[in-house]
C-alpha cells in the first residue's frame, strides 16, 4: 500500500514538472526546427522505461523462486518506471501535437531509430537466449523479455506507419531496421549453413565436433521475418543518399565476406596440394564455415547489388569506391606481410609453405579487387567522376591513412638507421625488413591516390573555364539538370508525349555522353540520340 | 474518423500503471518453488532458508564430513538476505552440481542490485545429500575446503 502510494506521489510530481517545463517552452517556439532534443529524451525515457518495465516483468512472471522474494529487483524496476514513465507519456502526447504542426523534423525518424536499433537488439538477444534454453543448453528462459521488447518495436512500427516521417533522413528507421534484421539474419544462416555443411562432413569424412544448431536457426528465422517487414516492402520515396549509402556499403560488405570465404578456401585447398601435409579431414574442417560465408556472402550481394541502381548514381558508385578502398588497403597489407614471410628465417627448414601460400591468394584476391573496381571508376568520365563524393573520400580518406601509415613505417626504419649511424646498434637489415616493405607500398599507393586527386583537380579547372551549353528534347528531364557541372546551362523543351522520359540511368548516360561539350540531346521511346551544338 | 475512434488519453496510462501494479503483486506473492528435500536442489534450498533465517546450526548440518571445515558456522557476512532462483542440477547418483542465481536485497539506493550465480558442490552420504563445496556465502576458514 505505501509503495502504491510512494508510486503515485513521484509520478505526480513528475507529470507536473514535465507539464509546466513543456508548456512553458510551447509558448516561445514558433518553428519545428530539427526537434531533435525533445526526441532524444524521449527516447532516453522509453528505453529506461522499456527495460525497467521487462526487468519487473522478469522479477514477477520468470523463474520459480527457490528462496525469497524478488524485491531488490521490484524495488529497481519501480523506481525506474515511476521516473522514466511520466516522462514518456508526456513526452510523447506532447511530440505527437508537434508532429501535427511540424511534420517533417527530422527528430521524428531519428527517434525511432534509436528505438528499433536498442529494443530490436534486446529483442534478438530474447530470442537468442530462450533458443538455448529450449534447445537444452541455456539456464534460464525470459520469455517476457520477448514479449515486451516485441511490443515496444511492434507499437512503434504501427506509430510510424501512422505517421510516416519526411524528410531527408525519413527512411532512418526503415533503414536501420533493415539492416538489425538482416545482421541476424546473416549470423543466423551463415550458422545455420555451418550446422548443415558440418552434418554432411561430419558423415562423410567424420568431424566430431558439430555445431549446436538452435541459436542460428532462431536467429535465422526472426532476422528474416524482421528484415523482410522492413526491406522488401516497396519505398515511398526515390533512393537518396542515406539509402544508396546502405545498400552501397551493404553490397560491398557481403561481396567482402564472400571474397574473403572464396580466398580461405582456395588457399586451404592450395595448402593441401603444394604444402604441409596433413590429413584431410582435419586440413579441410574449416571449409563448412569458410562454405557457409561465401554462400551467405553472394546471396547479400546479389540481392542488394541489383538494388544499387542503374549507371554510376545511387549507391553503385560508393560500392565501387569501398571495394577499391579494401582491394588497395589489403593489397598493401598482405603484399608486407609477404614480404615479411618469405624473408624471416626459420629456426629450421625453410618457411611454413602453407603461410607463403595462403598470403599469396591473399594478395592476388586483394590486387585483383582493387584493379577491377578502379578501373571501372577510371572508365567513367573524370568530369563527372571527380565531383562525386564518395571518390573524393576514397581518394582523400586512403590518401591520409596510407600516407601515415608511410610515414610512420619511414619513421621506424630511421631510427634503426640512425641508432646504427651513431653506433649504439649494429645494423640488422632483418629489422627493417617490414618497416621498409611498409614504407614502400604505402608509399607507392599513396603517391598514387595523391596523382589522382592531382589530376581531378587539374580536371576540374579545365572544365570551368569552358562552359558549355544542353538542349535537351525530352517528355521529362527527371533528374538531369542535378547531374549536370555548373558550367552546363541546360534548355529543356518539352515534347508533350510520354515517349522520352529520362530516368535516373538514363540522366547519368547522356552527361556522360556529353561530356562538356554544347550539345544536342533528342529523347525518345528508343533512348537518346546525341549531336553536337555549335559552341557560344 | 481516426479522430473519433481515439482512445481517450487517460486510459493508456491508467492500463500501464494496473499492468505494473498487477506484475508487482504477481511478484510479492509469488510462493517459492518447494522441491523434494531429498533432492540435491532441495537440500541447496534448505541450506539457503537456513542461512536466511539465521539458523546457523541447522545450515551447517548441511555440510558434508571432512577434515575442513570453516571456523564458524556463522557467515562472514552474518544472515544474508536474498532472493535465490535454480539455474541448473547437473550429477549423478554419487555426486551433483546445483547452480543457482542469486539477488541481494541490498538496503544501500547506490549499491545497485547485486546478482551472482554461485556453485554448490553435494556428495550423496549415507544420510542424504551434503554440500561438499561452498561457493557463497563466505566464511571464515581454517584451511582448503577439500576439492
Amino acid at each position: 500500500m505505501l509503495a502504491v502510494l510512494v508510486f503515485v506521489v513521484v509520478a505526480g510530481a513528475v507529470v507536473a514538472v514535465v507539464v509546466r517545463a513543456v508548456r512553458g517552452r510551447e509558448k516561445r517556439e514558433e518553428e519545428g526546427g530539427l526537434d531533435l532534443i525533445p526526441y532524444l529524451i524521449l527516447a532516453l525515457a522509453v528505453v529506461a522505461a522499456g527495460f525497467a518495465l521487462a526487468a519487473l516483468a522478469r522479477a514477477s512472471l520468470t523463474p520459480d523462486r527457490i528462496i525469497g522474494r524478488p524485491t531488490g529487483e521490484l524495488a529497481g524496476a519501480l523506481a525506474a518506471l515511476v521516473v522514466a514513465a511520466p516522462i514518456t507519456y508526456l513526452l510523447w502526447r506532447r511530440q505527437a501535437r508537434r508532429r501535427k504542426t511540424f511534420p517533417a523534423t527530422p527528430g521524428w525518424p531519428v527517434y525511432l531509430a534509436i528505438i528499433e536499433l536498442v529494443f530490436l537488439i534486446a529483442f534478438l538477444t530474447a530470442v537468442s537466449q530462450l533458443a538455448d534454453f529450449l534447445a537444452g543448453g541455456g539456464e534460464q528462459a525470459d520469455w517476457t523479455d520477448l514479449l515486451i521488447y516485441g511490443a515496444i518495436v511492434v507499437f512503434h512500427w504501427w506509430a510510424e506507419r501512422r505517421e510516416v516521417p519526411r524528410g531527408d533522413i525519413g527512411d532512418l528507421p526503415r533503414l536501420v531496421g533493415s539492416g538489425v534484421g538482416l545482421v541476424a539474419l546473416t549470423i543466423g544462416l551463415i550458422g545455420t549453413l555451418e550446422w548443415l555443411f558440418s552434418v554432411a562432413y561430419d558423415a562423410l569424412w567424420g568431424l566430431g565436433d558439430i555445431p549446436d544448431p538452435a541459436i542460428p536457426i532462431a536467429l535465422a528465422a526472426a532476422g528474416a521475418a524482421i528484415w523482410t517487414w522492413r526491406w522488401l516492402p516497396p519505398w515511398e520515396e526515390k533512393p537518396n543518399v542515406l539509402r544508396n549509402f546502405y545498400v552501397g556499403f551493404v553490397t560491398a560488405f557481403s561481396l567482402i565476406m564472400a571474397i574473403g570465404a572464396g580466398v580461405t578456401m582456395i588457399a586451404t585447398l592450395f595448402t593441401f596440394v603444394f604444402g604441409e601435409r596433413r590429413p584431410a579431414v582435419d586440413h579441410f574442417d574449416a571449409f563448412p564455415l569458410a562454405l557457409s560465408f561465401s554462400i551467405v556472402g553472394l546471396a547479400l550481394w546479389y540481392h542488394h547489388g541489383h538494388r544499387l541502381g542503374p549507371g554510376r548514381g545511387g549507391g553503385r558508385r560508393g560500392y565501387e569506391y569501398a571495394m577499391a578502398a579494401t582491394g588497395l588497403g589489403s593489397l598493401v597489407g598482405s603484399t608486407t606481410a609477404l614480404v615479411a614471410a618469405v624473408f624471416t628465417p626459420t629456426l629450421a627448414g625453410t618457411n611454413s609453405g602453407s603461410t607463403l601460400l595462403t598470403i599469396a591468394c591473399a594478395v592476388i584476391a586483394a590486387g585483383w579487387v582493387w584493379l577491377i573496381f578502379w578501373r571501372k571508376a577510371q572508365a567513367a568520365p573524370r568530369a563527372e567522376e571527380a565531383r562525386a563524393l564518395s571518390r573524393r573520400i576514397y581518394l582523400i580518406g586512403m590518401a591520409i591513412i596510407l600516407g601515415l601509415t608511410a610515414a610512420g613505417s619511414l619513421i621506424a626504419v630511421l631510427v634503426v638507421v640512425f641508432r646504427a649511424l651513431l653506433g649504439e646498434i649494429e645494423a640488422d637489415a632483418g629489422s627493417l625488413r617490414i618497416p621498409v616493405t611498409l614504407t614502400l607500398t604505402a608509399g607507392l599507393a599513396t603517391w598514387h591516390l595523391f596523382d589522382q586527386i592531382r589530376a581531378d583537380g587539374a580536371g576540374a579547372k579545365t572544365i570551368e573555364s569552358k562552359p558549355f551549353a544542353v538542349t535537351v528534347i525530352c517528355s521529362h528531364p527527371g533528374t538531369l539538370a542535378t547531374l549536370f557541372p555548373e558550367e552546363a546551362t541546360l534548355r529543356v523543351l518539352y515534347r508533350g508525349d510520354d515517349a522520352g522520359m529520362i530516368d535516373e540511368g538514363m540522366a547519368s548516360a547522356i552527361v556522360a555522353a556529353v561530356d562538356g561539350r554544347s550539345s544536342l540531346v533528342w529523347v525518345d521511346e528508343s533512348g537518346f540520340r546525341l549531336a553536337a551544338a555549335r559552341e557560344s | 474518423m481516426d479522430e473519433e475512434r481515439r482512445l481517450p488519453g487517460w486510459v493508456l496510462p491508467v492500463v500501464g500503471v494496473v499492468a505494473v501494479v498487477a506484475l508487482v503483486l504477481i511478484g510479492l506473492n509469488r510462493e517459492p518453488q518447494q522441491f523434494d528435500p531429498e533432492s540435491p536442489e532441495g537440500v541447496v534450498q534448505s541450506y539457503i532458508a537456513a542461512l536466511v533465517d539465521g539458523d546457523f546450526e541447522t545450515a551447517s548440518s548441511f555440510w558434508a564430513e571432512g577434515d575442513c571445515v570453516p571456523a564458524s558456522i556463522e557467515p562472514t557476512g552474518g544472515a544474508p538476505d536474498i532472493s535465490a532462483t535454480l539455474v541448473s542440477v547437473d550429477g549423478d547418483d554419487e555426486d551433483a552440481t546445483v547452480v543457482i542465481a542469486i539477488t541481494d536485497n541490498t538496503t544501500d539506493p547506490l549499491d545497485g542490485i547485486y546478482e551472482s550465480q554461485e556453485w554448490f558442490t553435494l556428495v550423496n552420504e549415507a544420510d542424504g545429500w551434503k554440500i561438499r563445496q561452498l561457493s557463497w556465502p563466505y566464511y571464515d576458514q581454517i584451511c582448503e575446503m577439500p576439492a
